[in-house]
């Protein structure tokens, strides 16, 4: 799995820091106002400030987790449950993205997000 | 045979009396109590989340200086849902933030509601419906909060997981909206009309309103404390400028929370020697303070990864105008949730124990006086109203 | 006063020592002391019951002692009644009622092993709450403004009803050592 030095550490971080909410598949949760991540997730890679998007909501940011170990978890969590829709030319998450973007907090994560989605159709 | 005697007895004395028929005044039905205006100032809201039965929730009037349980209740506001309490002192109303499901305990369609109780007649004036999103769990002050110091919005604290807050002008008794604060939640109110959330990195989130309750404008903090490390609990003391938070390690950490610049101060320890290190704050509502600047935290002994909820067989008192821990009152029974309310001669200690009554001590020399029973069965928070 | 490892112990304690002689207060603790008492007087069983019911339960896993006693290993930063109590299991809601599929969670050791093991804390919700086996245990719990770690949220979210009913203890993988 390109950029990820340990699936099994990266699996780990994912349950105990995504899943609660996300659930073990990451299928989410209509009802509790969760994003859907299984077989949509690489989908923000395809457009303009997704790639960002991914490291700044909240969720990531706010992880009790290393740059590295973001960066890690990011790149499992695509190939792990959204590998169809990662383009072909993506370049792993790497520590210095998450530097650079994890302190950046989005304002109005719904409403980025509905922007990005818009943007894919 | 012994009966009959005293029947007759009895029925002598009611004819020597000098009542008769005639001039009989029968006792009026239908009277309801009132309470006064404002109440005295010693006087408490006992919240009882009612742990067992959450649908069955209450707030209770209490005069903690009275001797009878009868003599200290003086009234009750039923709250549903492990609901959340709040009283404007400028609007003079009380607020319940609860839940109402259509079909009780099953469930059905759910309304949260903010029920607005008139502090006289401790009945509904109004009604405003929010969005059925609130977060219910254990009590936390900051849950919710009246923002302003006209105190015209009140802001909720929403969960589902994603994290906002619903804004309610009370002025104009609706709902205006929902402000995002994704990553962040809780209701500390700072500024004329902004209020500030604790966000899970450690850092604080202000969102600024303007005067019909939209959001401006909101800015982020550096991290200011270690959520996992050593992590403050979700309610504050506010005292001058400061929201002073403690943390599960047993310092405060003094954060100015100005409405255009959040900045913290440097770290409290309430212990004073190597042996109190050991001391950590714990409990359901481990900190309060009284309007003279004293904070009172719930301690226990031994402490470490885990126990911050343990509660506490001492209450240390920490002086935030001298900066200095001033007292260590050893309590009469271990409690998990402490209070104060009052002035001057009536001024009291609360400690809801863990037999669920509430001990009463009296301020400032800590003596233990008494122990209310009749606050439900669950009083995890205690409110002075000054 | 002694120090004990959390607050319905120390209830349980003074129960114990009689303070149940005071019957005017007694509606609640009576019925939650009477609740560990009991529970304590159950000798500690060799396997948990979820394996000798034919519940799920992960591969391979040793696990031994009360599964209906808040001191059982999963239950290491637990908040509410036990579903064990309340006609579920460990890892099952009891009949009637909704998982939520939304939780927190965390990680216990397990003292058979000596590994850590991942749990997760699924609440049932859709029926009042179930009253019995009332626990509150806190290792690695965070304050709510860290919901991932945060027991004190009622985790009743995602469900058709948010009324909170019991807790279960799914353990969902083991700790990367």
């Amino acid at each position: 799995m390109p950029g990820v030095d340990n699936p099994q550490r990266a699996h780990v971080n994912y349950i105990l820091n995504c899943q609660g909410c996300h659930g073990p598949e990451g299928s989410g949760s209509a009802d509790g106002d969760v994003p859907r991540m299984k077989d949509f997730l690489g989908n923000f890679l395809n457009v303009e400030g997704g790639r960002e998007f991914l490291i700044r909501v909240p969720g990531v940011a706010s992880a009790p987790l290393s740059d590295t170990a973001i960066a890690e978890l990011l790149n499992w969590t695509l190939h792990t449950q959204s590998p169809d829709q990662i383009p072909e030319d993506f370049l792993p998450y790497n520590e210095s993205d998450v530097i650079q973007w994890r302190r950046k907090t989005l304002g109005d994560v719904a409403h980025e997000r509905e922007r990005l989605i818009v943007r894919m159709r | 045979m012994n009966r009959m005697f005293q029947g007759f007895v009895f029925g002598c004395i009611i004819a020597s009396s000098s009542v008769t028929n005639a001039d009989f005044k029968p006792e009026p039905i239908g009277i309801i109590e009132t309470l006064p205006e404002q109440y005295p100032d010693h006087w408490i809201m006992a919240q009882d989340l009612s742990f067992f039965h959450m649908l069955e929730g209450a707030v209770r009037v209490i005069d903690p200086s009275e001797e009878t349980t009868g003599d200290q209740y003086k009234g009750q506001m039923t709250s549903s849902f492990i609901a959340v309490f709040e009283h404007s002192k400028v609007r003079n109303e009380h607020y319940v933030i609860e839940s109402f499901f259509s079909r009780g305990g099953r469930g059905g369609k759910r309304t949260d509601l903010v029920t607005i109780y008139d502090p006289t007649s401790l009945s509904v004036s109004d009604e405003i419906e929010i969005p059925a999103k609130r977060l219910t769990g254990m009590p936390k002050g900051t849950q919710a909060a009246l923002i302003g110091e006209e105190e015209r919005f009140l802001g909720i604290y929403n969960f589902t997981p994603a994290q906002s807050v619903s804004i309610v002008d009370l002025e104009k008794r609706v709902f205006v909206n929902e402000v995002a604060t994704e990553g962040c939640g809780f209701v500390i109110p700072n500024g004329a009309r902004s209020f500030s959330s604790i966000c899970g990195d450690g850092s604080f989130l202000t969102s600024n309103l303007d005067a019909s309750g939209a959001l401006t404008s909101s800015t982020r903090t550096e991290t200011m404390f270690d959520p996992v490390g050593d992590p403050v609990f979700e309610t504050p003391i506010a005292y001058d400028d400061n929201a002073y938070f403690l943390s599960f390690s047993g310092k405060l950490l003094p954060v100015n929370i100005g409405e255009k610049q959040i900045s913290a101060g440097d770290w409290l320890s309430l212990a004073t020697t190597e042996d109190e290190k050991s001391w950590r704050p714990g409990g359901i509502t481990p900190m309060t303070s009284d309007t003279n600047g004293n904070v009172y935290v719930l301690m226990h002994p031994d402490g470490g990864e885990g126990t911050h909820k343990n509660g506490g067989s001492e209450v240390w008192v920490y002086d935030l105008e001298k900066k200095k821990r001033t007292n260590r009152i050893e309590l009469k029974n271990w409690s998990l949730v402490v209070g104060t309310s009052g002035t001057g001669k009536n001024k009291f200690l609360l400690a809801t124990n863990t037999d669920m009554a509430i001990d009463v001590y009296e301020l400032p020399t800590a003596n233990y006086a008494r122990t209310l029973t009749g606050a439900g069965s669950t009083p995890f928070v205690i409110d002075g109203l000054n | 006063m002694k120090e004990s490892k959390n607050l319905f112990d120390r209830i349980s304690e003074q129960v114990s020592r009689g303070l149940a002689q005071n019957t005017s207060r007694r509606g609640l603790f009576g019925l939650l002391g009477a609740g560990i008492v009991g529970m304590s007087s159950i000798p500690l069983l060799p396997v948990a019951r979820a394996a000798g019911t034919g519940q799920p339960q992960a591969s391979d896993l040793q696990e031994s002692g009360d599964d209906q006693s808040c001191d059982y290993w999963r239950y290491c930063s637990i908040d509410g009644f036990l579903c064990t109590c309340c006609g579920g299991s460990v890892n099952t809601c009891p009949p009637g009622t909704e998982m939520s599929p939304i939780t927190w969670i965390g990680t216990c050791k397990n003292p058979e092993d000596g590994k850590s093991y991942i749990v997760s804390y699924n609440d049932c919700c859709g029926k009042s709450g179930c009253g019995n086996c009332l626990c509150n245990t806190n290792e690695g719990d965070r304050p709510m403004y860290v919901p991932a770690k945060s027991n004190d949220i009622n985790w009743c979210l995602g469900t058709q009803s948010s009324v909170y009913h019991c807790s279960t203890a799914i353990v969902v993988g083991m700790a990367f050592e």
